[in-house]
């Protein structure tokens, strides 16, 4: 019996061994499993899995710089780029197309059924709209559909409107430049694209744990324009009324600042409005000034008494017989407007004969007169930025036929744009120094030594010529600004017609120099298709005068010449940067108005006046002179003393 | 003596973390901020610029019966 129960006792214990052995064995492999897992994760797929991981920490997020900035000279902005709300939606997340079409229709105001075909487009990504209002995005953003998403973008906006529309062009939906500076300046207005990597919390939210926001590395240059938008608006006002006034189908006016070539206002007529191009057509939004061809006319006759006494073919005083009106050259027959007998060169010019400038255009001979109008820049377009520029059309010398060259004299048979014509013209103003047109301000600080293309004393001389065609009995004389002498020449150029030939059509032009000797202004101005007048002199030659006395009677007047714009101001004064700036006009401290009135006595009138003006306190003005001898009520009395009447009695000095 | 270093510091690492993730929080928020008022300001910009658009101010002075003097009322005074 005791026998037995040793034997039972054996056989336990060595069935716990065994059970211990197993959980043992069990542990172990449950330990290196652990283990096998852990050198899998950590080391096998370590690195492919730390991947996945940044992929759910860190996004990567496509940004767009903004499209720089548009200026023109004194910081005003011509065209800007704002933040703007575009509505997308992806149709799979959309529950209710139905309901959610409407509801969207309501926010945005339009038509369900267009939304709801958006809607059920089998993609996942649909625009819905695009650049909305901020309000019309929040209701959008209120209604929380779900599906529906509002991304932002940036929209261009021209805040002056149609100003300088056809110059600047316009962009395309998605920013690209389609026309104008927009186009030629693409590359450089436009923002550049960067991946930038973005940490997330748990719930998806941005956080800031990386250096900062990179936008400004990526966003378009800003660009300033020689452009004054003060004078551009006067030069666009009197245009449009010359040009409905005529009843011309075109209008184009330029002001440009002699010394340096920089395009002060460039006017076109019907107006284009590039914040709305798509309601506009490419014939009004085409910019004709830089593109379109035409026959200059009379408008190129100085150019050739510049040449012919450049050549010593002819004197100031060189007689020419104008053959009363009626010349045969050949086959062909030169008129004039008017029966001329013997002029001398500078009444050919004034009275603008075609005969004559023809036979003083034989006279010259066809290779000279050809390489004075190639060094003129003819032959070449201007080198501003604008896209599709015309190169004008003038052929080699040695197809001239005796005719041609007749003709060509006085501006037939030659074509040019009218940018081609002004930078001609601004070489005779500039004492015969071929001079660029700038568009750009930056441009035009750049130094730069052009070719002479006539002597100071011919270019001079030519300059009188202009002056007698306005001051005196010549063609011009609407063009007459009291107070200051100008010169200028008329165009009245016969307009090619369809059918081979001239037609009844024609381009009338004018372009002056204020003042006539050493030009400080240079207005050009051309009215297409003007009846039933069509004459140069009468049509376009007034809105010179107009243009040309508004911008002197306006602060600007003449003083470009003696403050030269690219000196004397620090340049980081005028960054375009932070438009704010310019937003502040530096005023004068004006002298202190309290209760009763201060001595104003020798303080100068226009110090005295706009004191008094800034508060609100209009003077009467009696005598002449420029400095406040008395004043009633005087120093130290009540305002109101002279029933509320403030007199300023003037004296000289 | 080491355990409760390598605790304390533990701790502060927990805390240095949690304010670094708190202040990128803010920093976010200020960015943003900053990011609307500046686009706030260029719309203003815009609105101030159509407010004086020049061909707006002409239409209201003709509506009030003004009009720009002719070359013989402008008096031009020196400095």
């Amino acid at each position: 019996m005791l026998q037995m129960t040793k034997t039972d006792l054996n056989n336990k214990k060595d069935r716990t061994r065994i059970k211990i052995i197993i959980i043992l064995g069990l542990f172990i492999i449950a330990w290196m499993g652990l283990w096998t897992r852990a050198l899998f994760i950590q080391v096998i797929k370590g690195e492919e899995l730390a991947g996945m991981a940044d992929r759910q920490y860190y996004s990567k997020e496509k940004i767009t710089g903004k499209r720089g900035e548009i200026f023109d000279r004194n910081g005003v902005v011509l065209a800007q780029s704002v933040r703007s709300k575009s509505v997308y939606a992806n149709p799979f997340l959309v529950e209710n197309a139905n309901s959610a079409s409407m509801e969207l229709a309501a926010a945005l105001e339009t038509d369900p059924g267009r939304i709801k075909a958006f809607l059920n487009q089998k993609s996942s990504f649909v625009w819905i709209t695009r650049k909305i209002s901020d309000r019309a995005a929040l209701k959008v953003a209120e209604k929380n559909i779900p599906g529906v998403f509002i991304i932002d973008e940036h929209s261009r906006v021209y805040p002056r409107g149609h100003m300088l529309g056809q110059v600047l062009g316009f962009v395309g939906v998605d920013n690209q430049g389609l026309e104008g500076l927009e186009k030629s300046l693409d590359e450089r207005l436009s923002g550049a694209e960067m991946v930038i990597v973005m940490q997330r919390d748990a719930s998806g939210h941005k956080m800031s744990l990386l250096p900062q926001y990179p936008t400004r590395k990526v966003d378009g240059q800003d660009v300033q324009l020689t452009i004054d938008s003060e004078i551009q608006f006067t030069a666009e006002r009197y245009l449009a009324s010359a040009v409905e006034k005529h009843g011309g189908s075109f209008g184009l006016s330029l002001v440009v600042h002699v010394p340096t070539g920089d395009i002060l206002a460039w006017a076109s007529y019907p107006f284009f409005n590039p914040n709305n191009f798509q309601s506009s057509n490419s014939s009004i939004w085409r910019n004709r000034a830089a593109v379109d061809l035409m026959e200059p006319g009379s408008t190129l006759k100085p150019f050739l008494m510049a040449a012919a006494l450049e050549e010593g073919i002819a004197k100031t005083d060189s007689l020419y017989f104008c053959e009363n009106g009626r010349w045969r050259l050949g086959r062909n027959e030169i008129r004039d407007v008017k029966e001329y007998g013997w002029l001398t060169l500078n009444r050919v010019l004034r009275y603008s004969s075609n005969i004559c400038s023809a036979k003083i255009g034989l006279d010259l001979g066809p290779g000279p007169y050809f390489q004075y109008l190639d060094k003129l820049g003819f032959s070449v377009e201007t080198n501003l930025p604008l896209p599709g520029q015309g190169r004008g059309i003038l052929r080699p010398s040695h197809v001239w036929s005796r005719m041609d060259l007749a003709t060509i004299a006085f501006g037939q048979g030659i074509a040019t744009t009218p940018l081609q014509l002004a930078r001609a013209y601004l070489t005779l103003a500039n004492e015969g120094l071929f001079t660029e047109l700038n568009l750009i301000k930056e441009d035009g600080e750049r130094l730069q030594t052009w070719p002479r293309v006539f002597s100071n004393e011919v270019s001079s001389q030519v300059l009188s010529m202009l002056r007698d065609s306005v001051e005196m009995d010549g063609t011009g004389t609407r063009a007459r600004i009291s107070g200051v002498e100008v010169g200028g020449k008329t165009g009245t150029a016969q307009k090619a017609s369809p059918r081979g030939g001239y037609g009844d059509k024609y381009v009338a032009s004018f372009i002056g120099f204020i003042p006539a000797h050493d030009p400080e202004f240079m207005i050009l101005a051309i009215i297409d298709e003007p009846s039933p007048q069509h004459y140069g002199g009468v049509v376009a030659a007034p809105v010179f005068a107009d243009i040309g006395a508004s911008i002197l009677s306006s602060g600007r007047g003449i003083k470009f010449r003696t403050l030269p714009v690219t000196e004397g101001q620090p340049v980081q004064a005028n960054k375009p940067a932070d438009n704010a700036r310019f937003s502040v006009s530096h005023r004068r401290d004006r002298i202190h108005l309290g209760n009763e009135v201060p001595d104003l006595r020798g303080v100068s009138l226009r110090e005295a006046v706009e004191s008094l003006l800034g508060s609100g306190i209009v003077p009467v003005l009696e005598g002449k002179g420029v400095l406040v001898r008395d004043h009633v009520p005087g120093p130290g009395e009540s305002w109101n003393q002279n029933n509320g009447e403030f007199i300023l009695r003037l004296c000289d000095s | 003596m080491t355990l409760s270093l390598t605790f304390f510091l533990g701790l502060a690492k927990v805390w240095v973390n949690i304010e670094r993730v708190d202040l990128s929080y803010r920093i976010q928020t200020l960015q943003n901020d900053y990011r609307e008022n500046q686009e706030l300001r260029t719309k203003l910009t815009i609105e101030k610029n159509n407010l004086l658009s020049p061909y707006r101010l002409k239409e209201l002075g003709e509506g009030m019966g003004m009009s720009s003097p002719s070359e013989s009322q402008t008096r031009k005074l020196r400095n």
